[in-house]
């Protein structure tokens, strides 16, 4: 990804405006949770989840640089890389297909125990709660605030990352996640047509009522 | 004979020691089923909030509930007995629930007038009244929480 050749789209508009809604929205879950504005917080968590059954969906559907399989990379590759040995590619390296994969999954896990949680009073609770008992509903509210630990963690390493590369200065990693532009004389990666976007959006947000609803008519 | 004095000092020391603990595991005693108490009041509220909800279980449910609800309320200020504060064990108790004891029973009271009030409308079951009903139970958990327990 060095300067020089021509312009090329390596990430498209679904993919920046589900990263920069994503990061908001976590800063958002964060604040409303620590003010005790729960009710703003449980809008917020059920847009992320929006977005992260968005993201899995275009994960598989998307554009090329948004697929798991154009960056999950085995160890042998993400050595390779570390090496400096990785054949040069657009999109996520190596490295950063990890960092996806470890940001994604305790988002997704996170969520998840968001819509079972509940504070002990009972007062502030998850849509599918009531799917579970006391107890357990109580449980995954441990969890689920214990956990957020982690995912300040991985956001810390992920902007320590970002940062590292932006001082190091060979690698134009940020800005493309903002004009979704990059100058590469590698080949511009494919594109997924619109309707694809619409369509899987509609989808999420769709299961994400369902889920709002505590899965009525299950 | 001095040697025997100074184990019966020791001894004596040893015993006052582990009166200590056992006093100590008393008072955190009191607040583990103070804890276990509040839950009781958890359970019932998660039983009332799944019904207005998410329609799990019936209006009566919802009775028995605040009526469990109301009884525990009245129950809460003797569940504070002095020494109990913030430090011992999880303790979340602020002090000021025994500098002003009556504010303290006030809003337990608050409680059970509210979760007698959702049990009448619950009996009368319309599912509208009882979510509102429900909200005025909430709002008696926070008021009081939001004075007396230490924030998260």
């Amino acid at each position: 990804m060095a300067a020089g050749g021509t312009r090329v789209r390596v990430w498209d508009g679904w993919i920046r405006g589900f990263h920069w809604l994503l990061g908001s929205l976590v800063a958002v879950s964060w604040w409303t949770a620590e003010e005790g504005h729960m009710e703003w917080h449980f809008r917020s968590g059920i847009a992320i989840f929006v977005l992260l059954v968005f993201r899995l969906l275009w994960g598989v559907f998307g554009s090329e640089t948004a697929r798991f399989a154009s960056f999950l990379k085995g160890p042998g590759t993400i050595l390779a890389y570390l090496r400096g040995k990785a054949p040069r590619a657009l999109g996520h390296n190596p490295l950063g297909g990890l960092s996806v994969l470890a940001l994604l999954g305790v988002l997704i896990a996170q969520t998840t125990l968001g819509l079972f949680a509940q504070d002990e009073d009972g007062i502030y609770s998850g849509p599918l709660s009531s799917l579970i008992s006391y107890d357990a509903s109580s449980l995954a509210g441990e969890i689920h605030h214990t956990l957020f630990n982690v995912v300040l963690g991985l956001i810390v390493l992920h902007i320590s990352a970002i940062t590292y590369y932006v001082l190091r200065g060979d690698d134009d990693i940020l800005l493309p996640m903002i004009t979704g532009d990059t100058d590469t004389d590698l080949p511009a990666p494919k594109r997924a047509p619109a309707w694809r976007g619409l369509v899987a959006l509609a989808f999420a947000v769709a299961l994400a009522a369902w889920v709002w609803s505590g899965l009525k008519g299950l | 004979m001095r040697k025997i004095g100074m184990a019966l000092a020791a001894v004596a020391m040893a015993a006052g020691a582990t009166g200590a603990a056992w006093a100590q595991s008393a008072a955190e005693k009191q607040v583990e089923a103070r804890k276990a108490n509040f839950k009781k009041i958890g359970a019932a509220m998660k039983t009332n909030v799944d019904f207005v909800r998410n329609d799990k279980g019936t209006a009566a449910d919802v009775v028995a509930a605040s009526r469990t609800m109301a009884t525990l309320a009245g129950q809460i200020p003797s569940w504070f007995p002095a020494g109990t504060a913030v430090g011992v064990g999880k303790s979340e108790a602020l002090p000021v629930i025994w500098q002003k004891p009556a504010d303290f029973r006030a809003a337990a009271m608050k409680l059970q007038t509210a979760a007698n009030n959702l049990a009448t409308v619950a009996a009368g079951g319309d599912k509208a009244a009882i979510g509102a009903a429900l909200g005025g139970v909430g709002a008696t958990c926070k008021g009081c929480h939001d004075v007396f327990r230490q924030p998260d």
